[in-house]
């Protein structure tokens, strides 16, 4: 599979502070890679850095098999924390600025304005758009000259959750187009949906990635419940497939391997004289996985 | 380039305040030289209507256009400053554009602005010269025009030292405050600290003697000392202004310091954090 971007041990030093420490990944062609993390976890300085707006302190990174600096985002779209434009330009001035830094013709402008729902308000000052307006032209702006590489973070910032669900759209129809996608956001929920791959940063540091179903299937919970539940607790203890996260009443929530399903217990159990009222697999988020990981990681 | 100076179009000539204070700039100069033409001292042998005919009107206009040199720096700081602010440079990075090209976009118009205060000295002049002179001569015409092209550099550089300020300031207010106490009285009180042959290289004073005032007393009684058979009257010779470097010499300091300017413009640019 061909390397879009490799960053290899970038860091960022802002006085005391380390934005960035040693961050080292690879993004391949089609992939799309969600960069999670708490606010101040270094996103944002990460995509500056591979855009060449900040400057590294160390390390170095490359786009398309060597490339960086404008020759590289060039071929990329981004839109990096808020919308920033002209206000005293109308909508069509200002996609015309993008379309000529990123050495294109202008004749793409209208397309784009249609993709996100503009069009009408092609004419319109900047300044006169509600914020989620703002944001759906930074989205169209991305879009310009239809580069091979997206970058958004926190894309749905300002938008309502209509919006919210057209962004998320249009993000997966570029996805089906077969785009690199690299998108920074806190919202789990909205990385959980559109990203195949995320990469988690607490403190600029990495602390786990690799594929979304990777990471959701690395344990499985499921809950169980029976009438005895008694010789269900002693049972449930004796294997060494099973771990008891918590109990209520009759219920337990418990955690078993990867390579033992919910079936082979059930199975196990009814061996042993158990049959269960209830059994639910309960399904992991990555929201959860995320804070798990985020809390196991608090001495970082 | 043909991108960069298409887009240094569009932000620059559709941003109101910029079309306000140009069209500021034309009213003022307009106005000056026009009130300034109008005046008639009514004293024999002093003739103020020399100052408007040729080849003296282009000393006379190239000094006038030289007050609002100030302006265009303002301009110029006011565009870059818009551009920090609205992060626009940053978009522009990520959309494409190289930090020298961020340079050179703004350097684009620099040259434009320069060439619109050039060209307007050199229109009104030909205007007034025209109504102004008696005895009209292709030599009379062209016999001082080089004022004219030493005004251009002049503005220019007092735009390159308003664009150094806005990107080490990076906000308008600071960069025009500071542009402003830089002529006054930030370098005249650091000349005092030097000998004459020194100070008279400082930026600001070599920028500013450009354009030196037209030698009004030579010039309007030129008539009457032909008459007296007296030696010829100026500004210098009775004390009033002070002799100071050619203005070839200071031209080609003031292109020195140009050159300077956009070197240090240029360093910083490039290690800025957009």
């Amino acid at each position: 599979m061909e390397t879009i971007l490799s960053v290899e041990s970038i860091s960022k030093i802002f006085g005391n502070l380390t934005a960035v420490d040693q961050l080292s990944f690879k993004v391949q062609k089609g992939e799309v890679i969600g960069m999670l993390g708490p606010n101040g976890s270094g996103k944002t300085t990460t995509l500056s850095i591979i855009l060449s707006v900040k400057q590294a302190s160390s390390g170095h990174f490359s786009w398309f098999n060597g490339l960086s600096g404008e020759m590289a985002n060039r071929r990329i779209g981004s839109l990096i924390e808020v919308p920033y434009f002209y206000p005293y330009l109308n909508l069509e001035r200002n996609l015309a600025i993008t379309a000529l830094a990123r050495g294109k013709g202008e004749n793409d402008i209208l397309r784009v304005l249609d993709e996100v729902g503009l069009l009408k308000r092609s004419k319109s000052s900047y300044y006169t758009l509600s914020l989620g307006m703002k944001q759906r032209l930074a989205l169209a702006s991305t879009l310009i000259g239809d580069p091979e590489v997206l970058i958004f973070d926190e894309p749905t910032n300002g938008l309502d959750p209509e919006g919210i669900a057209e962004v998320r759209e249009l993000i997966k129809s570029q996805a089906v187009k077969g785009k690199t996608i690299i998108m920074a956001s806190h919202i789990l929920d909205e990385v959980e949906k559109v990203c195949s791959s995320v990469i988690i940063l607490k403190k600029g540091k990495c602390i786990a990635s690799g594929k979304v179903s990777e990471l959701l299937n690395k344990k499985q919970i499921v809950i169980i419940e029976s009438d005895d539940s008694d010789l269900l607790s002693v049972l449930i203890n004796q294997n060494r497939s099973c771990k008891v996260l918590s109990k209520e009443d009759k219920q337990f929530t418990i955690e078993i391997e990867t390579d033992y399903t919910p079936s082979d217990l059930n199975s196990w159990l009814f061996s042993k004289g158990i049959i269960l009222n209830r059994l639910e697999p309960k399904h992991l988020t990555l929201e959860s996985q995320f804070l798990e990981l985020v809390g196991k990681t608090q001495n970082l | 380039m043909k991108n960069i100076v298409k887009l240094e179009f569009i932000k620059t000539f559709g941003y109101p305040g910029f079309r306000t204070i140009i069209l500021l700039h034309a009213i003022l100069f307009l106005l000056v030289v026009t009130i300034g033409s109008q005046i008639h001292l009514s004293i024999q042998g002093l003739r103020i209507d020399k100052l408007f005919a040729f080849p003296h009107i282009w000393a006379t206009f190239s000094w006038i256009g030289s007050w609002f040199n100030l302006l265009l720096g303002i301009i110029v700081i006011i565009l870059v400053g818009n551009e920090h602010q609205f992060r626009t440079f940053r978009k522009q990075l990520i959309d494409g554009l190289s930090r020298n090209q961020i340079l050179y976009s703004k350097m684009v118009i620099i040259t434009i602005l320069a060439l619109y205060a050039l060209l307007i000295v050199l229109l009104t002049g030909l205007i007034f010269g025209i109504i102004y002179s008696n005895n009209i001569t292709i030599s009379s015409v062209f016999e001082k025009t080089p004022y004219v092209l030493v005004l251009f550099v002049q503005s220019f550089a007092y735009m390159m030292l308003g664009m150094l300020f806005a990107f080490i300031f990076k906000s308008n207010a600071l960069s025009i405050v500071t542009f402003i106490l830089f002529f006054f009285p930030i370098e005249p009180i650091l000349r005092v600290f030097f000998p004459s042959e020194i100070d008279q290289f400082f930026p600001i004073k070599i920028i500013s003697n450009l354009t030196p005032m037209p030698d009004f007393v030579g010039i309007t009684t030129s008539d009457l000392i032909q008459i007296n058979g007296s030696s010829p009257a100026s500004l210098q010779n009775m004390g009033i202004m002070p002799e100071s470097l050619s203005v070839g010499i200071a031209t080609i300091v003031c292109i020195g310091y140009i050159i300077i300017f956009y070197f240090i413009t240029k360093q910083i640019v490039k290690q800025q954090n957009f």
